[in-house]
């Protein structure tokens, strides 16, 4: 790297970054350090003395003006875009990262007042706050200096959630009333559910904007249904082996059906890759039934406990860890290529706080818990650009009813990606 | 200010232009290369602020403008120089003072709810479940239990037969008493008797092995009075209630803890309906001449039956034992 970098440059921020941005863009840039010292691509150790430097002036506002001061190019755009990193891949592709710059005392606030008026109103606020929540968390995820949108309107996801939540009381009833009416519900679910989860992300996908440009999701039923409910068949039928398999379809329907203006979203996810991130935990587990067993015997009730709270809290967070690089390392928009680099120890670490400090808070530690996986997750995401970026083309866009989203908020259906 | 500068995306490609925004006679004007563009106020969807979030301004045809976190506090000053007042809720959740008076709100209406409203609101419906509804919920309940967990009885008849005599005498009573059925099954899982919303009360072999006649029917007489306050249709409003709320707050998190933060909260419940339904059948007792201290026996003898596996000592109910005797001795006459 050149010396002649600006502080600016130095932490990948505009000249007109704010101190939040400065700060989040250190910590985001120590992290990275951090993450790739001992690697083979370990950066240069001079980095971090710069990196300090930059951010004790940038941070104080009588230096930064001084400092502004011996700039030659003042409030001129920098060459460069911002939070620009080499690729490294040698094929000419630019790689840009993401950054998440929300923080948990401010979500605190929006989070915990929203919280208080749906409470107060039976929930009916509710759909005002999700609506907020979304927002916040596309608003605040920048990409070459622009963020995020999210367009959902509070009214609509209510009328859908309303809907939803009928849907769902019918079918509980159906289910208590014997078993002839459980079965029909179970089919009556068997068929909408593919159908919703369709619509669901559809109008995910229809409500965010990235620079004006909406994305979009399309799909058969037909697909999904295939996906879902012939995938859920096998799982049941071979004890749960096949569930690696279904993981993939699933994700790889939802980034295949996804596009960004007219530019469709590819994924080339290996049905070995998913099966080799289940591997250690399903030997674990395994390993783990017979300790259990054999503990159980014996009587190490405590034992048994810890054992099977650790395997319950920690094999989810490393499948979610090592799944999320998985796919969006091997999705592409376009010509342009994603990857993912976290850390997998860190993000197991970052779920395991976020767990103990929401239990220990009673929950009130939940909106630094998301905002700081929100972190992590784009702090390690980057696209690699093949030539420009500003070549998306937008298409019409059509509106989308909420009652797959709301029915997926109902019956808590994860559509994660 | 009269002008304020902005990134501006035409909706069609992702491409950013510099641009000046203005208010011109009731218009939104944005100027920069590609021309400009004009709106009309009402038509421009402000997006609200959220502490740090860079702001959007919609325009009708697809465009918008995007204000970088670094000009937010201008944007907020220009907007309100245009008389642009943001809503009441945008304002309470950028101040930490509303947070906590926010906070205070949730956890007093949490309270307030948990202790007074659920209770009242469950209190209120649990009457107007139709009887048919109750009878079907229960015999379903019964119905998988016998295939399960109870099978039929070895108790033999007289000793059954001497049971529902002493029972009877508390039916003998009036109307106050509700309609009720005896069911005796044998089951594996220790001494203990159950009733159902319907009126059908359980009572296992080992129960009724506890004690005389007179002892076992005193067991009866506190399951009625779990049938009289309809405790079985209030417990499950309010806990289908309260494992609801859990999981929609922790639900994020996991399922294991809003199913252990529903457990605990609806322990509550179960203490308050234990003690409401000891306070029935020690009216009872008394009423038909008979001494509740017989109920305090067979807690006494059914708490040493439990106690001695010491399997599940972190929900068992020791201390409450102890202080239900300590009423029932207290009220005896
Ligand atoms: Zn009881």
């Amino acid at each position: 790297m050149a010396t002649g970098m600006t502080h600016y440059e130095t932490l990948g921020v505009s000249v007109r970054a704010g101190t939040d941005e400065i700060r989040a863009a250190y910590r985001d840039r120590l992290l990275r350090f951090r993450d790739l010292a001992g690697s083979p691509q370990a950066p240069d150790p001079l980095l971090l003395d710069r990196l300090r430097e930059a951010y004790a002036v940038l941070v104080d506002p009588v230096q930064r003006t001084a400092y502004d001061a011996t700039l030659d190019q003042p409030a001129a755009p920098p060459p460069v875009p911002p939070a620009v990193r080499s690729s490294g891949a040698g094929d000419g592709a630019v790689a840009h990262g993401f950054r998440f710059v929300g923080e948990g005392g401010a979500y605190f606030r929006i989070w915990i007042v929203n919280l208080c008026l749906s409470i107060v109103t039976l929930g009916i606020y509710s759909a005002w706050a999700k609506v907020r929540r979304e927002q916040y968390f596309h608003r605040n995820l920048l990409f070459n200096d622009s963020a995020f949108d999210y367009h959902g309107k509070p009214q609509a996801i209510l009328k859908g959630r309303a809907i939803a939540f009928a849907l769902f009381l019918v079918l509980s009833l159906a289910q208590e009333a014997g078993p002839l009416p459980y079965l029909l519900a179970l089919l009556v679910i068997a068929i909408v559910a593919p159908a919703l989860l369709i619509r669901a992300l559809r109008f995910r996908a229809a409500n965010t904007s990235y620079r004006s440009l909406r994305f979009s999701f399309e799909a058969a039923y037909a697909t999904a249904f295939k996906v879902l409910a012939l995938n859920l068949l096998i799982t049941v039928l071979t004890l749960g082996l096949w569930f690696p398999k279904l993981v993939r379809d699933w994700r790889k329907f939802t980034v295949e059906h996804s596009r960004f203006g007219t530019t469709a979203f590819t994924c080339t996810l290996g049905v070995g890759q998913v099966y080799r991130i289940f591997l250690i935990p399903l030997a674990l587990f395994f390993v783990l039934a017979i300790v259990i067993g054999i503990a159980g015997l014996k009587g190490g009730g405590l034992f048994v406990i810890l054992l099977g709270i650790g395997f319950y809290l920690l094999a989810p967070a490393y499948v979610m860890g090592r799944l999320t690089n998985a796919v969006w390392s091997s999705s592409a928009l376009g010509e342009h290529r994603f990857s993912s680099d976290i850390p997998v120890r860190r993000y197991v670490g970052v779920a395991l706080t976020n767990w103990l400090g929401i239990i220990c808070t009673l929950g009130l530690f939940i909106p630094w818990a998301q905002v700081r996986m929100a972190r992590l997750r784009a702090a390690h995401l980057t696209l690699h650009a093949v030539g420009s970026l500003d070549d998306f083309v937008a298409r019409e866009h059509e509106q989308v009813s909420a009652l797959g989203d709301a029915a997926a908020d109902v019956f808590d259906m994860d559509l994660a990606l | 200010m009269s002008d304020f500068s902005v990134a501006f995306f035409d909706g069609r490609r992702p491409q950013a232009h510099a641009a000046r925004l203005s208010c011109d006679n009731g218009e939104f004007v944005v100027r920069g290369e590609f021309g400009e563009r004009r709106a009309p106020r009402e038509a421009v969807e402000i997006s609200e602020a959220l502490a740090g979030a860079p702001r959007f301004l919609h325009l009708p045809d697809g465009s918008s403008c995007e204000v970088a976190p670094a000009g937010l506090a201008a944007f907020a000053d220009w907007l309100a120089a245009q008389g642009h007042r943001p809503g009441l809720v945008s304002r309470m959740q950028m101040r930490w003072s509303y947070a906590l008076v926010a906070l205070l709100g949730c956890v007093l209406s949490v309270a307030a709810g948990y202790f007074w409203v659920l209770p009242a609101a469950a209190d209120a419906l649990a009457p107007r479940v139709p009887p048919a509804a109750l009878q079907m919920l229960s015999t379903q309940v019964l119905d998988s239990l016998d295939g399960r967990l109870l099978k039929p009885t070895q108790l033999a008849a007289e000793r059954r037969a001497a049971i529902a005599g002493e029972v009877a005498r508390f039916a003998a009573l009036g109307p106050e008493v509700p309609a009720y059925r005896l069911h005796f099954r044998a089951s594996g899982v220790g001494p203990n008797a159950f009733a159902l919303p319907s009126g059908d009360i359980v009572i296992f072999d080992s129960l009724a092995e506890l004690g005389n006649a007179g002892e076992v029917a005193a067991v009866v007489a506190h399951e009625l009075g779990h049938v009289h306050h309809r405790h079985g249709m209030r417990q499950l409003i309010q806990s289908s209630v309260v494992s609801f709320v859990a999981g929609v707050y922790f639900g994020d998190v996991s399922s294991l803890v809003s199913g252990a933060a529903a457990l605990v909260l609806e322990s509550r419940y179960s203490r308050d309906f234990e003690h409401e339904a000891d306070v029935y059948a020690v009216g009872l007792m008394r009423d038909s001449g008979r001494d509740p201290v017989a109920l305090a026996d067979m807690l006494a003898r059914l708490e040493k039956a439990h106690g001695g596996d010491g399997g599940n000592s972190v929900l068992a109910s020791h201390p409450e034992t102890r202080a239900r005797i300590a009423y029932i001795e207290a009220h005896r006459r």
